[in-house]
């Protein structure tokens, strides 16, 4: 319903705790978009990535407003192709869906001045059309490895397009002119406004199809190109003005069909233009409407028609542009670029030809041969530093490739969204770790920075080399983020607003790449970040999980080593960094249980990454570890079945994307927690165990009865020494048998 | 389907001050003549606000703080009734006219009843005040809730309190008869007693000293000026985006004179002699323009004129003070360079209320013939291939390397003269561009002390800052200057209406562009000049008892305490 208006920009601002926004729009504001309702999308969906999808010629005249921020803080991908006249807001979360379909442009004239249409909508199947369509441009522009296309992935849900009209395969039109009729008997009214007309005579023959009565075409003067010269022959069309309330631009488009009780409105982005209404976009624009049944009464409420002459729509013809915007498509089209991960530049293009070109850079001046193959194509450059602002190519002194914005790795996820007081949301941040980029955006969050982000500090300290992959392998590329990670982990003195780089004589850093194979930098990194986590952030009761950020991020940087023993090492420093922080911990024994659990499965991943690289069998000897879970594990040895009891809890707690644990590994450190108590408990426990399986009849349990009592007695040789004589006092003859034949066994060990 | 379909709402505007965010280039007002702000001009606010509180503070009252309005109600009132017979009216007492009207139509005053006392004065003027200027002057303030109060705020409390006799009860009814005013008649800002002068003077003049509970007045210190090269600038580093107009005008910026830094203390001082020596050289009309117009050709040029003569000031030791206001001038119309380019925009686009082109605004209003007409009428010989840079070496020929003066008919003054006069938007456009290469000239002359006082952190995008101005137009052919700074001052508009929303909420776009349109939203008028805070320097130099308005001559001169003040420097 019309009644209601739509403040765009309050509903814009509202939109809290999305994982993807994206606007597609025709002409973009990249001043008010970076300087206003970036900075609140930021502030209100930190874990989002923002992707906006404009036409391909607005954006290569609007390069002189491009802010700092435009098309590096977040996605801006130019649709090559033909006119993309596409407006949809979409933002979208794992739990809802909010999508704005219209004629409003990502502007401030779109947002706040012009009067224009906007469906606005929560309907989860509209959410998926238009996630599909934009997936679908995407697939057309990008790599189906890019890691924007990648995010956006999980939430298509291959459905068919069923309330969404786009004109990829259709024109507008004609599956408008198919809804009409399949919803209406017959069309009494057509009423048309645009702000925009061309072949207006073409769209009028096929609106006849409908046997109207009348058909309306409307403008508001000033601020139409109606040519009426073919419209004379049309018996049926009427010319009128439209008079919005209050003189506002109408920017908005819509075609209603009224007929007996029902009135049918398209509306969204098409103009009343051939290439709008009539073709599909591989000739036509790529535009998007909804074809929704209203009220018209409550409609047209905003707004009066009144009929003029021909003479009157001449008159008050909008000037022709005097600046049209001459884009001849580049030969070499590039959609996007990007860094990645490793710093390496990605560039996404299409090119028409195959040539050795020269890739230049804004605001470094770098210049680079490259290699450029034709179609749709992907290209890494290492040599390129992450610096870099904006890039193009060019062959023989000639520009041959639009220029674009480098889109910049961090920003992917803009921040992480950490709320390290809030257990649920550590949680969720620690189960979605998988890059580099994303440990990083987490350490900025526990060790705060003098500067906000990476990019600023390393631009902020030019005497520092730019961390650089090498050029032929991926570990050295590596070796560019771990080095910032490094500078990141190794800043100590975080109060310490001053810009000054860490001295390597004071840290003890030295700049990876230059001097050590990757793995060892990793090893090497870790350890450094043990020992600021330890002297910086485990003793913040604040910070809620704090061992699970630990020990999450050290598991997956030493996922990125390659080499078995420095796995092993690495592992095993972890564990003793663990030891060493839990030493100092008095608030460890308050921790839930369910935590415990967490961080117990963490040290037994981690154990077992020894133990598997380190090929010989992991011992549990790090006495602060087995004192602190002494209570705890109590509990769980004086259970029928102790180890079964205790992998089935170790199953519950979040797995952070690592693997199930080794039931030996958990073997093994039940039985050194067990050596933890003393002699007289540990005889008292095994007594309760072998007294139980007297004349014990139940399979099951005996069954899980002789192999508690092996765990208990295999490692514990005085135990052994003071059960002996207990054996000889049973009266079931089995059960002294079976007991003896454990003792026996592990008699001489 | 579930949604609605719905008109977009238009966003309606809010406030718009500033809206190319220039007011850092007045900054200089801020830091040179702190303490004095453009909501007063009367010094008896100053003294009657700081008793106020201090009485507060002190348990003589329980007052509100919010009803420190009655007490400012009562000073009108008072006044008012002082000057009901005949006497000449006061300038610069709030509501005047209201309060006479009130005493006129009521017997007994009710204060609650005596309600046209300023539509937006909820709080009472007060309430800013002791947040403005009386605490950048160091005197009383307000901290974690409580007012707090320097010796020195005693000090005039104690001399008000002697002012007023015994009478001093009837400031803190609500209602009060007639008589109860006529009682405290010396309440009006006429009536300053000498001490109350002198203690002002101390402390405008920075004859204070900061003691173990803040500042205090220093019976023993002797006025001396420093040379300003040998302060220190540090608080001039602002960010353009920290500044905010009405926070000047109210004094709300954040300084107090304290033991570490004085500089502003010895930056008035230097600066309110300054003033002085100009009043006694130009002796200059009290009309508000040409007064102005007097202050800032004397300072920028050393130079007045006065009845079709120019005449020139020597500043001896108060030299190195005009040097520093020498930028501020420059500033004055470097501002006037945008700020009229903003108006014209503005005007365009109205005429066009469903959008314009951006390239059209300079194509349909600029006649590229008659605009170097224009600019060569002033003694240049620009061609249309001719670069800006090329215009530019031929003002420093026409200039001979020389500053600009009064003397000299290409001076900023007169162009400025030209481009308000001006009726046609091509002789606008060309006076626009000859002063911002007369600012360019002028701005060569600073040495690197005076540009301090332009050391604020510049925004970068659609920067204002001069130097990347000047060096940006150079390469810039003439004909294109219109559409260049057409544009520019557009992006700049937009920017700065982003940052304004963003910051304060405040939705200031003049207009919205879209696909190289712009869309009409409000008028800018131009004004030029901001600088008129001197009028409040003078009504406080005047109360302070070192000018006087020479009512007959009507025109503004020095006292006799005021020549004794300026040879004691």
């Amino acid at each position: 319903m019309v009644e209601k208006s739509i403040n765009l920009l309050e509903t814009i601002k509202k939109e809290k705790n999305n994982d993807l926004i994206v606007f597609t729009t025709f002409v973009f504001d990249p001043i008010f978009f970076d300087g206003y309702i970036l900075r609140k999308l930021k502030q209100n969906n930190p874990n989002s990535i923002i992707i906006v999808l404009m036409d391909s010629k607005i954006y290569s005249t609007i390069e002189n407003e491009f802010t700092s921020e435009t098309g590096k803080e977040y996605a801006l991908i130019p649709v090559d192709g033909n006119l993309f006249h596409s407006k949809i807001f979409l933002f979208k979360s794992k739990s809802k869906s909010k999508v704005l379909i219209g004629s409003h442009n990502l502007t401030l004239s779109g947002i706040t001045q012009n009067l224009e249409l906007s469906f606005d909508s929560d309907n989860e199947q509209l959410a998926s059309d238009s996630l599909e369509y934009i997936a679908s441009l995407l697939r057309k522009n990008l790599d189906s490895k890019n890691p924007w296309y990648k995010r956006l992935e999980p939430f298509l849900k291959n459905t068919k397009n069923s309330i969404l009209i786009t004109n990829e395969k259709d024109s507008i039109l004609d599956q408008t002119l198919n809804l009409v009729k399949n919803q209406t008997k017959r069309v009494n009214e057509i009423i048309v406004f645009s702000p925009y007309f061309s072949k207006v005579e073409l769209i009028i023959k096929k609106l006849l199809d409908l046997n109207p009565k009348e058909i309306k075409i409307c403008v508001q003067k000033n601020n139409h190109n109606l040519d009426t010269i073919n419209l004379k022959n049309f018996t049926s069309v009427s010319l009128n003005e439209v008079t919005p309330n209050n003189l506002r631009r109408l920017h908005s488009k819509f075609i209603v069909f009224r007929s007996s009780g029902k009135d049918l409105i398209l509306m969204g982005s098409p103009n009343f233009t051939s290439p709008a209404l009539l073709e599909t976009s591989t000739i036509g624009n790529y535009e998007t409407a909804l074809l929704l049944e209203e009220d018209y009464e409550l409609f047209s409420k905003n707004f009066k028609i009144t009929s003029i002459t021909e003479k009157d729509v001449k008159n008050s013809k909008r000037p022709d542009k005097i600046t049209s915007v001459h884009f001849q498509r580049p030969q070499i089209m590039i959609n996007f670029a990007y860094f990645d991960d490793f710093g390496r530049l990605n560039i996404e293009y299409k090119s028409k030809i195959r040539a050795d070109v020269n890739l230049f850079s804004e605001n470094e001046k770098t210049n680079t041969s490259i290699s450029i193959e034709s179609g749709k194509q992907t290209i890494q450059v290492l040599s390129v530093p992450i610096t870099v602002n904006k890039i193009w190519i060019s062959k023989d002194n000639k520009i041959i490739s639009n220029r674009v914005r480098v889109c910049s790795p961090k920003v992917m996820k803009i921040r992480t969204g950490l709320v390290l007081e809030d257990s649920k949301s550590v949680q969720k941040v620690l189960s979605e770790v998988v890059s580099l980029e994303d440990i990083e955006n987490i350490l900025l969050n526990v060790f705060p920075q003098p500067n906000e982000r990476i990019s600023d500090y390393s631009q902020s300290h030019p005497d520092i080399p730019i961390p650089m992959p090498g050029k032929h392998t991926s570990h050295n590329a590596n070796q560019g983020r771990f080095n910032i990670l490094s500078r990141l982990i190794s800043n100590s003195s975080p109060r310490n607003k001053s810009s000054s780089p860490p001295e390597e004589g004071k840290t003890g850093i030295k700049h990876p790449q230059q001097t050590k194979e990757p793995d060892e930098s990793i090893f090497d990194l870790i350890k450094k970040f043990t020992k600021r986590f330890e002297k910086e952030v485990i003793l913040k009761t604040t910070i809620t999980k704090r061992y699970s950020i630990y020990l999450v991020i050290a598991l997956k940087l030493i996922k990125k080593i390659k080499t078995g023993e420095i796995i092993g090492k690495t592992s095993e420093s972890v564990i003793s960094g663990l030891n060493s922080m839990i030493v100092k911990d008095t608030s460890f024994s308050n921790f839930s249980i369910t935590e415990k659990m967490e961080i117990l499965y963490l040290l037994i991943t981690l154990a077992n990454e020894v133990e598997h690289n380190l090929r010989m069998p992991y011992k549990f000897d790090h006495k602060a570890i087995l004192l602190k879970y002494k209570p705890l594990i109590l509990n769980y040895l004086e259970k029928e079945n102790p180890l079964e009891s205790l992998f089935q809890e170790l199953k519950q707690p979040e797995k952070y994307g690592f693997d199930e644990i080794d039931k030996n590994l958990l073997k093994e450190f039940l039985q050194q927690e067990f050596l933890q108590h003393p002699i007289l408990d540990r005889l008292e426990i095994c007594k309760k165990k072998i007294y139980a399986l007297e004349y014990e009849t139940n399979v099951d349990k005996i069954n899980l009865g002789y192999p508690t009592l092996h765990l208990f007695l295999s490692k514990d040789a005085e135990l052994r020494n003071r059960i002996t004589p207990e054996i000889r006092k049973l009266k079931d003859e089995q059960n002294r048998e079976a007991i003896s034949k454990i003792l026996s066994e592990y008699s001489n060990s | 389907m579930q949604g609605s379909l719905l008109w977009t709402e238009k966003i309606s505007l809010g406030k718009i001050r500033d809206p190319l965010q220039l007011a850092v280039f007045r900054y200089t007002e801020e830091y040179f003549i702190s303490g004095i702000i453009t909501q007063t001009e009367r010094l008896r606010y100053y003294t009657f606000l700081t008793w106020a509180w201090t009485q507060i503070k002190e348990g003589h009252s329980d007052l509100e703080k919010k009803e420190i309005r009655d007490l400012e109600k009562i000073l009108t009132l008072a006044s008012a009734m002082h000057h009901m017979e005949g006497l000449p009216q006061p300038n610069g007492i709030r509501s005047m006219k209201a309060g006479m009207e009130y005493l006129k139509n009521h017997q007994k005053i009710e204060l609650d009843k005596f309600k046209n006392f300023g539509k937006r004065n909820e709080q009472g003027w007060g309430n800013y005040y002791y947040r403005g200027s009386i605490k950048n002057l160091g005197i009383l303030w307000y901290e974690n809730n409580s007012i707090k109060i320097s010796p020195s705020a005693k000090e005039i409390s104690d001399i008000f309190s002697i002012h007023l006799k015994n009478y001093q009860n009837n400031l803190w009814k609500k209602t009060l008869s007639k008589s109860d005013l006529k009682n405290i008649s010396s309440i009006c800002c006429c009536n300053i007693s000498k001490q109350e002068q002198n203690f002002w003077l101390n402390i405008f003049f920075g004859l204070t000293r900061i003691g173990k509970n803040g500042l205090e007045t220093d019976p023993n210190k002797k006025l001396l000026i420093k040379n300003p090269d040998e302060l220190s600038f540090e608080q001039f580093q602002v960010s353009e985006d920290q500044i905010d107009e009405s926070a000047f005008d109210e004094g709300l910026t954040n300084f107090t004179e304290t033991k570490t830094n004085s500089t502003r203390k010895e930056l008035r001082t230097g600066s309110l002699l300054m003033i002085l020596k100009i009043i006694k050289e130009s002796m200059p009309t009290i009309k508000r323009t040409s007064l102005l117009q007097i202050i800032r050709d004397s300072i920028y040029y050393s130079q007045f004129q006065t009845n079709n003569s120019i005449k020139s000031i020597q500043f001896g030791m108060l030299e190195q003070y005009r040097r520093y206001w020498e930028v501020y001038v420059h500033n004055q119309y470097y501002v006037n360079v945008f700020e009229s380019t903003l108006s014209i925009i503005t005007k365009i686009c109205q005429e066009y209320p469903l959008g314009i082109e951006i390239d059209y605004l300079h194509k349909r209003k600029v006649d590229d013939d008659k605009y170097l007409k224009f600019i060569n009428k002033l003694g240049f010989s620009a061609t249309k291939n001719d670069s800006i840079g090329v215009l530019f070496a031929q003002l420093e020929n026409i200039l001979k390397k020389k500053k600009t003066s009064l003397s000299n008919p290409l001076n900023e003054h007169k162009i400025l003269r030209l481009l308000i006069v001006s009726q046609s938007d091509s002789e606008e456009l060309a006076m626009i561009l000859v002063l911002l290469l007369l600012c360019k000239y002028r701005f060569s002359f600073f040495d690197d002390k005076q540009l301090r006082m332009l050391s604020y952190k510049h925004d970068k995008f659609a920067s204002v800052y001069p130097e990347n101005v000047y060096n940006e137009i150079d390469s810039i052919k003439i004909i294109e200057f219109p559409k260049w700074i057409f544009k520019f001052i557009i992006k700049r508009h937009r920017h700065v209406s982003a940052k304004k929303l963003l910051n304060s909420g405040t939705k200031a776009w003049l207009f919205t562009e879209e696909g190289n349109e712009l869309f009409f939203n409000k008028e800018y008028v131009f004004k030029p000049y901001c600088d008129v805070k001197w009028i409040n320097v003078l009504e406080i130099l005047h109360d302070l008892g070192l000018v006087e308005k020479n009512i007959s001559k009507k025109l503004w001169i020095l006292t006799k305490e005021g020549e004794k003040w300026l040879k004691n420097q």
